[in-house]
């Protein structure tokens, strides 16, 4: 999967248009403790990754979840 | 809106009323997945006791207990609260019931949590927020530090619920990391 892909499909799980890595994450109102479960859904589901809840909540901006999805995703 | 004590851009809070009995209110309190983590549902809830309590709600100047309604559609999603005020020490403990279950991802309940806390915190001269959730409860294990609560502590296995007793994990937030995280202008991150 791509970044784009990644950003892409993140933004569709939070109900957003479009979502880049400058954007915070408490700026993103899906972005609450379900929003968090989505995307822990989409991590497992599609990059095979166990996140735990803690490093999302901990993220404070998209980029920071780009950095978790990294090693998953084509340069 | 209809008695609005703190408004949001998305819910507003007010005194509970008695015609939110007429809603889906005492559902909540007799439904086995609202109270799934809480100490509801162990003896059934009727229309007089929840008449009972809204009336000590609206009356009472020890806990501030409001209703949750979302501006758009006027519906009543959940009540929260601030209860155990202790003016002396200036804490208090966050309580919150949201009893619609279609209300993920909306914002509603953060929102909420907001406006109770820069109220706690600016007009009743609150110092420190408390509050608990039972440690099997992802849910509100995830949004107490989204809020910007941290665990303070665990009270091992200080509930019983779902048929064992459960730890309880305690989050607190101060006046001054409130100011922190959502005083300030914030900017995206470069």
């Amino acid at each position: 999967m791509t970044k784009e892909t990644f950003l892409a499909k993140l933004a569709d799980i939070l109900d957003e248009d479009t979502l880049d890595e400058t954007r915070r994450t408490d700026s993103i109102t899906a972005f609450d403790s379900m929003g968090v479960m989505a995307v822990i859904v989409m991590f497992k589901r599609d990059l095979q990754v166990s996140v735990n809840a803690n490093r999302l909540v901990a993220a404070q901006s998209v980029g920071d979840i780009v950095k978790i999805a990294a090693d998953k995703l084509e340069d | 809106m209809t008695e609005p004590f703190l408004v949001g851009d998305l819910v507003y809070l007010r005194p509970l009323r008695y015609e939110d009995l007429d809603g889906n209110y005492v559902h909540w309190l007799n439904d086995p997945e609202v109270c799934r983590y809480n100490r509801h549902h162990v003896l059934p809830y009727t229309r007089e006791q929840g008449e009972e309590y809204i009336r000590h709600a609206r009356s009472t100047k020890d806990e501030l207990i409001l209703a949750i309604v979302v501006k758009e559609t006027e519906q009543h999603i959940g009540n929260i609260a601030l209860t155990n005020i202790d003016r002396y020490n200036q804490r208090a403990e966050y309580t919150v019931l949201i009893g619609e279950p279609a209300t993920g991802k909306k914002g509603y309940a953060k929102e909420a949590a907001v406006l109770l806390f820069r109220h706690g915190f600016f007009d009743l001269n609150l110092r420190r927020i408390y509050g608990a959730a039972l440690e099997d409860h992802t849910m509100a294990n995830i949004a107490a530090p989204l809020l910007g609560m941290k665990q303070e502590g665990i009270l091992r296995e200080a509930i019983f619920c779902n048929g064992k007793f459960n730890n309880l994990i305690y989050y607190g937030i101060l006046k001054d990391e409130f100011i922190e995280r959502y005083e300030k202008i914030t900017t995206p991150i470069a």
